[in-house]
């Protein structure tokens, strides 16, 4: 996007202001006395204007070498080749549009003239493009502060979206309900393990609530919260469920996003172990790679299962919570098979510091 | 009030169930003749036993709740027990059908319980199409076709349809070399596909673009399309107008 050629009003600006450029340049030919006002009129502003069109090219130099990132010698040398260059290439112009002009009008008596006073037009020129360049360089710095602003703004959105998801999505109602039935069934076979339950939903609830409300917590935490997790859905599957955990003593000191696996979790059990009428095995494996902590949650799925749908939802949090927080440094990939499905993500190893 | 009742009871959770049957006990008139885990086996055992009401879980492997409904032949009276599906319990209260919600009660089983006998005795026939119409306009495309043959049950994966055929009532679904029949109008199937995968290219033919290898004149104004399996199949006029569109 060119901040002037694709923007209307500013283009219209723009050839206002060169126009009056082109005004005064005239008046200052005239001034010398060589010229009549209609000669200076018709040589000086179609001249201006020509240099208008040609600085909007500064725009691309001005892409290629941003100013913060590059020397400023470097660009003191660029600017200085384009500037002198331009000026010429304008100036070799403007005696063809007077030998033009006195071709096409004697009334003007152009013939046989020429500009004398070259190295005056040649510094104007070369002042002139040097100033659009500024300007451009200056439109590209309010857009780049403006594209900030509104990314900063997203990101905070974002994240702000994706907690109260995360929140929400650990207290998933079917979740609950569902608990609270395998509650009541047991309460008149097995009261015992109807108070077992009761108590895992309690510190369940209460570990969701308390590392919720923090941005990272120790993957050993998370562990935790997943056991007492998966221990409330053993009750309710039974023998369909089966569970292999592996995540290393190193892994367990990892700094990670709290209640990150959690939805990856539910997933595997609703969409993969849950659909299966023989039930089958949720894997959750944790190991540091170098810099790089990697997590993966592997489960059995069915084939042809009821609905693939609604695994997006809870993928799409994950991987745009990783996103906000690490950008490129995190990364989420998804090995979907015919009987296995398999999530596996990677953020950057950073071990709790001990307070 | 105390006619017998045979019911069904089904739900992928054995907790689940053994709650309804601790509540249903209660009832000395009722009698349970089923107990499923899955959706194939409801329907096997709603067809062979043919329970008077039928306590039916909604998400199952296999098959939903709402699936088994669509594969059933006739009326079956249903109780639905879910513990929160937000469109469901909107789906049940427009189209009036009872349920209960996890956790169940005994009061609330009790009253569901009243409440079916009571139609079952008005002799009410429960008309559950519109339910399941709505609860498949809910799904987006469609992913899977369900077939029964006999008491069985298929699952097909529409992306393995090569090609869909009617034939009267019936959709003929060629896939992979078989043919399975489904009790269901072409343009009903047409609807509920993806546009951007399957192309209704003659009156009596819907094909799975991925499946075409290449389209020939047959006579002046006239083509067929012949498939990656050799099969050749007629294209209308407006059929190649749509197929050149997704070309």
């Amino acid at each position: 996007m060119h901040p002037i050629l694709d923007h209307r009003p500013r283009l219209w600006a723009y050839v206002a202001v060169w126009t009056v450029a082109g005004i005064l340049m005239s008046a200052l030919m005239r001034s010398s006395g060589e010229f009549t006002s209609l000669q200076s009129l018709f040589y000086a502003v179609p001249m201006t204007l020509m240099l208008g069109v040609a600085g909007l090219s500064a725009w691309y130099l001005c892409r290629v070498f941003p100013l913060g990132a590059t020397h400023f010698l470097r660009i003191a040398f660029v600017f200085g080749l384009t500037a002198t260059l331009t000026t010429v290439v304008w100036m070799l112009a403007g005696e063809l549009w007077i030998a033009a002009l006195g071709q096409l009008s004697p009334a003007l008596e152009f013939a046989e003239r020429s500009v004398s006073q070259w190295r005056i037009w040649f510094a104007i020129g070369a002042i002139l493009y040097l100033l659009t360049a500024a300007v451009h360089y200056l439109l590209a710095a309010m857009e780049t502060a403006r594209e900030r602003e509104k990314n900063e703004f997203e990101l905070k959105v974002l994240a702000q979206a994706s907690e109260l998801k995360a929140l929400r999505a650990q207290i998933n109602p079917h979740f609950l309900f569902n608990s609270l039935n395998s509650v009541s069934a047991l309460i008149g076979r097995n009261p015992k393990a109807a108070r077992g339950m009761v108590n895992q939903l309690a510190d369940f609830f209460r570990k969701s609530l308390q590392y919720g409300a923090e941005e990272h917590i120790t993957l050993e935490q998370e562990m935790e919260l997943l056991t007492h997790y998966l221990e409330i859905e053993h009750v309710r599957f039974g023998d369909r469920l089966h569970v292999r955990t592996e995540v290393s003593d190193e892994a367990r000191l990892a700094r990670v996003p709290s209640l990150l696996l959690q939805p990856l979790i539910e997933n595997a059990i609703k969409h993969g172990v849950g659909q299966r009428v023989e039930g089958g095995t949720v894997e959750v494996t944790g190991k540091p790679l170098g810099p790089v902590l990697e997590l993966r949650v592997r489960n059995d799925r069915d084939p042809v299962a009821a609905s693939g749908r609604g695994t997006g939802m809870g993928l799409d949090n994950v991987r745009r919570r990783l996103n906000a927080l690490y950008g490129s440094d995190a990364n989420l990939r998804v090995m979907a098979e015919e009987r296995s499905f398999e999530v596996v993500l990677t953020l950057p190893f950073r071990k709790e510091i001990e307070a | 009030m105390n006619e017998r009742l045979r019911v069904a009871v089904v739900d992928d959770e054995p907790l689940a169930r053994d709650l309804i049957r601790e509540f249903l006990s209660h009832h000395p008139h009722v009698e349970i003749v089923a107990e499923c885990a899955n959706g194939f086996d409801a329907v096997r055992e709603i067809e062979s036993v043919k329970p008077d009401l039928v306590f039916l879980d909604i998400q199952m492997p296999k098959l939903t709740g709402f699936e088994v409904l669509e594969l059933l032949n006739g009326p079956v009276p249903v109780i639905f027990v879910t513990a929160y599906e937000e469109f469901a319990i909107r789906a049940f209260e427009v189209h009036a059908v009872d349920y209960l919600l996890k956790p169940v009660s005994q009061e609330r089983l009790d009253e569901a319980l009243k409440h079916a006998a009571e139609r079952l005795r008005r002799g009410h026939a429960p008309d559950h199409r519109a339910l399941v119409r709505d609860s498949q306009s809910k799904q987006g495309w469609l992913e899977r076709v369900l077939i029964r043959e006999g008491t069985n049950v298929h699952v097909l994966p529409v992306a393995s349809i090569d090609y869909a055929e009617a034939q009267d009532d019936y959709v003929c679904l060629h896939a992979a070399g078989t043919t399975h029949l489904k009790a269901m109008r072409l343009n009903e199937l047409a609807d509920r596909l993806d546009p951007g995968k399957f192309v209704r290219i003659h009156r009596s033919f819907v094909l799975n673009l991925d499946r075409l290898a290449r389209i020939e004149l047959y006579a002046k104004d006239s083509r067929i399309v012949i498939l990656k399996s050799g099969d050749r199949l007629p294209v209308s006029r407006a059929g190649y107008d749509r197929l050149k569109l997704l070309l």
